[in-house]
């Protein structure tokens, strides 16, 4: 179900009123959106589940407080981005943030149904600790600014530029060493 | 859908620093572009997870909101029983002996103190990640 911008304003006023249908509706019209950063995100598709459907029972709880100063899908991504950054925190994960590469092989595996293959770029997204992978994805392919990453991540502004500044190294490097190359061509960017 | 924000201020011109750190940022940006940019979304129109149905949607949200309603007053009263046995046991002790009671209070906020300080400093801890 696709909202358009009035109907997902309206709804969005009687959500936050407490009309059960509406709430349903832009959990419903968001709903891929979610699981898609939520998969990209986490690396793992049983995870992202998870995540998806407590960040929606997160957004029952917390629709009252929803200001729609940005859109509700970004309000989703803010919620899911933190359930899960506490996620991997309350699990120790930093130190073994290495991803399960047998959750891995199922989105690989799915992936290949629609695609041709697996692009290599994505292992090397997918090797990258999530407190990295998290802020690149969030900057350069969703288009957030740092000011809004910092605040979802809880990390000061300087960190999560350094973190970028980082990651890309690191990825750039992992891509050069297994010879890949970047396809040149410029593209309109399409996130959601 | 892309989303583009730079944040400056058109009021005051950018320095050279600016200037610099705009177009790293753009560069950076366009890096990214060029080396995941296609992977990514043809990725994500590959994905196409069925939403779960409106009733479903619907049911849910009016369950969780009982169930959060129920738990809230679970723990309300849970606090007030909490707070009225501490009530209590600090007037009985008042009526027993004042000494006491003021040695009770001083002991309690000492120990709220060194609480606060402790998870203050544990909370700090779990924000930094380690590399």
């Amino acid at each position: 179900m696709i909202l358009n911008e009035t109907e997902a304003s309206t709804a969005i006023r009687l959500a936050v009123r407490g009309d059960e249908k509406a709430l349903a509706s832009l959990l419903q019209a968001n709903y891929t959106v979610l699981y898609r950063y939520m998969l990209k995100v986490t690396m793992n598709k049983s995870l992202a589940e998870d995540l998806v459907q407590e960040t929606m029972l997160k957004a029952i709880e917390r629709i009252g407080t929803f200001r729609a100063k940005a859109k509700f899908s970004t309000w989703l991504i803010s919620i899911g981005t933190r359930l899960y950054m506490d996620e991997m925190r309350r699990k120790g994960r930093e130190r073994k943030w290495r991803t399960d590469e047998q959750a891995l092989q199922a989105i690989r595996f799915e992936a290949a149904m629609s695609q041709e293959e697996w692009p290599r770029a994505l292992d090397a997204l997918a090797d990258l600790p999530p407190d990295t992978r998290v802020p690149i994805l969030l900057k350069y392919y969703y288009g957030y600014s740092y000011e809004e990453i910092a605040q979802w991540l809880d990390i000061p502004l300087g960190t999560v530029k350094s973190r970028l500044h980082n990651g890309l190294n690191r990825l750039r490097k992992e891509l050069n060493e297994d010879g890949e190359k970047p396809n040149g061509t410029e593209q309109q960017r399409t996130a959601e | 859908m892309a989303r583009s924000r730079t944040g400056q201020s058109s009021s005051v011109p950018p320095n050279r620093r600016e200037i610099e750190q705009t177009r790293t940022e753009a560069e950076d940006a366009q890096e990214f572009e060029s080396l995941f940019g296609d992977s990514l979304r043809a990725w994500d129109a590959g994905i196409d997870p069925p939403p779960p149905h409106l009733l479903e949607l619907e049911k849910l949200v009016v369950q969780h909101r009982e169930e959060t309603g129920r738990k809230l007053w679970r723990e309300l009263s849970r606090l007030w029983l909490i707070g009225l046995l501490v009530i209590g046991v600090l007037f009985g002790l008042l009526q027993w002996n004042v000494l006491a009671f003021a040695v009770v209070q001083v002991a309690a906020i000492a120990a709220a103190a060194v609480f606060l300080f402790l998870t203050r400093k544990n909370k700090e801890a779990e924000r930094r990640w380690t590399n």
